[in-house]
């Protein structure tokens, strides 16, 4: 029993429908730039690195690494990425220090071992009129929770002041921001290939 | 005779291995999903991942590949007993198949007799990876679907919005009926690694009334009673259960003679 004329043009075909589909689909939405754990490889990269086991979300002591989804854009469904909200990444100045659980559990190295400053995932960025120590009162949640000293400095009249180049970009700060909306986010650091 | 209980304990050790994904990590019992899991110290990788991952990153995994060795051994050896064992999916798939199948004496495999599809749909995934740099395959990937939205659930209770793909292909199984024996690039994967197979049903012909049911009932289009696409036994032991006269063997060996 050979292979039919008709199978064959069939799997051709189907062939070629799913390389098109895989070309099409990531550019029907924009991806959206996600903050990775620690030590992750350049974005470039971390797609084909990364063979979403699940491993690093599994250890995150703080919750902080979860899967990103469909709406992070369609080459990243399944890779870890980080949702403060859900908990602050602790790799510096916290309970992870000098013992990174993700990358030591990441089987391929798409999490790899890095140090000082190489370990900035992204820093917090202010929008001040929600601020509530810009705006209404006194506030200084922010500024107590930050592990780094001199990422977050304060103005004579109390007021916080972020430094984009010191933060280290932990989401402590955006994790217990009081305000409603939160008045902090954090945004990606750009890797480059190590 | 129609009989169930290897089918009860197929059901039984997919759902105990999703139970480990799920809750496996608190207890310190395992730890990641079966793209790449861990167990009693052992790691075993999804072959198919690897090689999606090392042509798209163009270096190769070097942390994952002894890991796929015992896969693939077991590929060799047992042919596509992961299939009928351990995939989550596998259990899904054949109900919807059979929502179709219903009564119909259909194998799907005379049409394919090499699982010329998969293969065809592997090279389609391995040249997507190298040419836009992400593991297409894995995205939807019914093992990975699962094992994600299962580890999201137990870890942070929510799960994503790619669950909605487990539906999609139980939908598209009912009405298409061809994702394990013909389509699915994981299967083709195995069955190409299938090479040895010890394990396949062979007919007692003493035994035998030629009723079919054997070819009829089995979820991967092997036809048992004419001994074709035998690297394709998934080792469900459908043929051996339906078997109205106990006409089917398991013994260990290569060939029927």
């Amino acid at each position: 029993m050979g292979l039919t004329r008709r199978s064959f043009i069939e799997a051709i075909l189907s062939g070629v429908f799913i390389f098109s589909l895989s070309a099409l689909l990531p550019n029907l939405a924009r991806e959206k730039e996600l903050i990775r754990p620690p030590g992750a490889v350049s974005e470039d990269y971390f797609s084909s690195f990364c063979i979403r086991c699940g491993k690093c979300v599994e250890v995150c002591p703080t919750g902080a690494i979860v899967f990103a989804d469909v709406a992070d854009g369609i080459t990243k469904v399944g890779t870890p990425k980080i949702d403060v909200l859900k908990g602050p990444c602790e790799a510096v100045k916290g309970r992870c220090e000098g013992n990174l659980r993700c990358v030591k559990q990441c089987p391929t190295s798409a999490l790899r071992y890095v140090e000082g400053r190489d370990l900035k995932i992204g820093y917090a960025s202010l929008d001040e009129p929600l601020c509530i120590a810009w705006t209404k009162g006194v506030c200084l949640v922010c500024h107590e929770v930050c592990p780094v000293p001199g990422a977050i400095v304060l103005t004579e009249d109390m007021k916080p002041i972020f430094k984009q180049e010191i933060c280290v970009g932990c989401g402590h700060c955006v994790y217990a921001c009081p305000a409603e909306p939160k008045a902090l986010m954090l945004l990606p650091e750009r890797r480059r290939w190590q | 005779m129609r009989r169930w209980r290897v089918q009860v304990a197929r059901g039984a050790l997919q759902a105990s291995i999703i139970a480990l994904i799920s809750v496996g990590p608190w207890f310190g019992l395992a730890n990641g999903s079966i793209c790449t899991l861990t167990v009693g110290g052992i790691t075993l990788s999804c072959p198919l991942g690897f090689l999606q991952g090392s042509i798209g990153a163009n270096a190769i995994l070097i942390g994952i590949i002894g890991s796929i060795a015992i896969p693939i051994l077991i590929a060799l050896f047992v042919g596509r007993i992961f299939c009928g064992w351990i995939c989550p999916a596998s259990l899904g798939f054949e109900l919807s198949r059979n929502l179709r199948k219903s009564g119909k004496p259909t194998t799907s495999t005379g049409r394919n007799p090499i699982q010329f599809l998969g293969v065809v749909l592997i090279g389609a995934f391995l040249a997507s990876s190298a040419l836009f740099h992400y593991p297409f395959f894995c995205i939807f990937c019914p093992v990975g679907v699962i094992c994600r939205n299962v580890i999201s659930y137990t870890q942070y209770g929510s799960l994503g919005m790619d669950v909605i793909f487990i539906p999609a292909f139980i939908l598209l199984e009912a009405v298409f009926a061809r994702w394990c024996p013909e389509i699915c690039p994981l299967g083709a994967m195995t069955t190409i690694f299938s090479r040895f197979n010890f394990l396949s049903p062979r007919v007692n012909e003493a035994k035998c009334i030629k009723c079919q049911i054997c070819n009829r009932v089995c979820p991967m289009g092997v036809q048992v009673l004419e001994g074709k696409n035998l690297n394709s036994c998934s080792k469900c032991l459908k043929c051996s259960e339906n078997c109205p006269t106990d006409a089917i063997d398991w013994t260990a060996g290569r060939k029927p003679p």
